[in-house]
């Protein structure tokens, strides 16, 4: 079968289709007239469906959930509670004292120093 | 010859758009052409086709399918009852997966009963067969050019594809089919 048969036959083929098609056409008002309530029916009613049953079991699921309430924070009286041990301020080196080391490491002298009498007011020492 | 309800009557009238009562008359004058292109989107089931072309009618009219004149009214309207066949087999075919997830029973829609599918003659069905066993882009390709009698340019519009692929789908269909219409001839 060279070119122009195989052509022809298609040709033709496609032609004996056509007009076999063309005798069963449908009415084109018959399909304009259902097209809009099948359309709309086709996808609305279970997206609407589905859409309020997922409302409802978020809304259920919500009311049904144990709350949560925020917890009151307790403050403390102490500044030394409050502050973090492992927390450095960076402005902490400012309260280091020169020789503070040596200073706590100086043995008490163990003498009490004599009890003065010393008036509370001047006027009184005769 | 239309029913107007309200959705369908706010048709934008840009420089580009048609306006109604144009669309209705081209919809009208295409209708025979439109069925047969819907047929072949839908291998051939004949309540599919009609569906489909419900859904394409409706999408122009209601102005979700717009004409904007890029190309002729039919290279345009044929290019929408092909998206929205795909679109509707796509769907159909997810519908069926999710039945199937929810151990339902699937929609089967065999386009081997003889009252789904459009038979017309025995010559007809013999051509039917024929094309199903071509490629989708080969069956559509030569249906577009003999069938509607449109060019190869026309066809690769209407199929979104570039020339040069609708030439070389066009060659090798034309071979295939050509050998196995020879077959069948033969057969018979």
């Amino acid at each position: 079968m060279n070119d122009k048969q195989a052509q022809d036959s298609i040709r033709d083929a496609f032609q004996h289709l056509r007009k076999v098609d063309r005798n069963a056409v449908p009415p084109i008002s018959r399909l304009i007239i259902n097209a809009e309530p099948n359309e709309r029916s086709s996808w609305r009613l279970p997206a609407v469906t589905v859409g309020a049953i997922a409302l409802a079991v978020i809304g259920l699921v919500a009311w049904l959930m144990p709350v949560n309430k925020p917890s009151i924070p307790v403050f403390s009286d102490t500044y030394d509670e409050l502050l973090d041990p492992l927390t450095e301020m960076p402005t902490d080196f400012l309260l280091e004292i020169p020789g503070d080391r040596l200073a706590s490491a100086t043995p008490e002298f163990l003498t009490t120093l004599p009890d003065y009498l010393i008036p509370e007011d001047p006027q009184d020492v005769d | 010859m239309f029913p107007e309800p309200a959705r369908l009557r706010r048709l934008k009238l840009t420089k580009h758009t048609m306006v109604r009562d144009e669309i209705e008359a081209e919809l009208e004058r295409l209708h025979a052409d439109s069925f047969g292109w819907a047929l072949s989107c839908c291998a051939r089931n004949r309540s599919e086709a009609e569906e489909v072309l419900q859904m394409v009618y409706l999408k122009v009219l209601d102005g979700s399918a717009r004409f904007k004149g890029r190309a002729s009214f039919q290279t345009w309207l044929f290019g929408v009852i092909r998206r929205t066949a795909l679109h509707q087999r796509r769907t159909f075919a997810v519908r069926n997966r999710l039945r199937g997830l929810l151990l339902m029973q699937p929609i089967h829609v065999d386009e081997k009963r003889p009252d789904a599918l459009f038979d017309g003659d025995v010559r007809s069905q013999h051509i039917g067969q024929c094309l199903t066993r071509l490629s989708s882009r080969q069956r559509e390709v030569l249906q577009l050019v003999y069938y509607h009698e449109m060019t190869i340019e026309q066809a690769a519009n209407v199929m979104n594809i570039s020339l040069g692929s609708a030439r070389t789908h066009y060659a090798r269909g034309k071979a295939n089919l050509a050998y196995m219409l020879k077959e069948a001839e033969g057969e018979r």
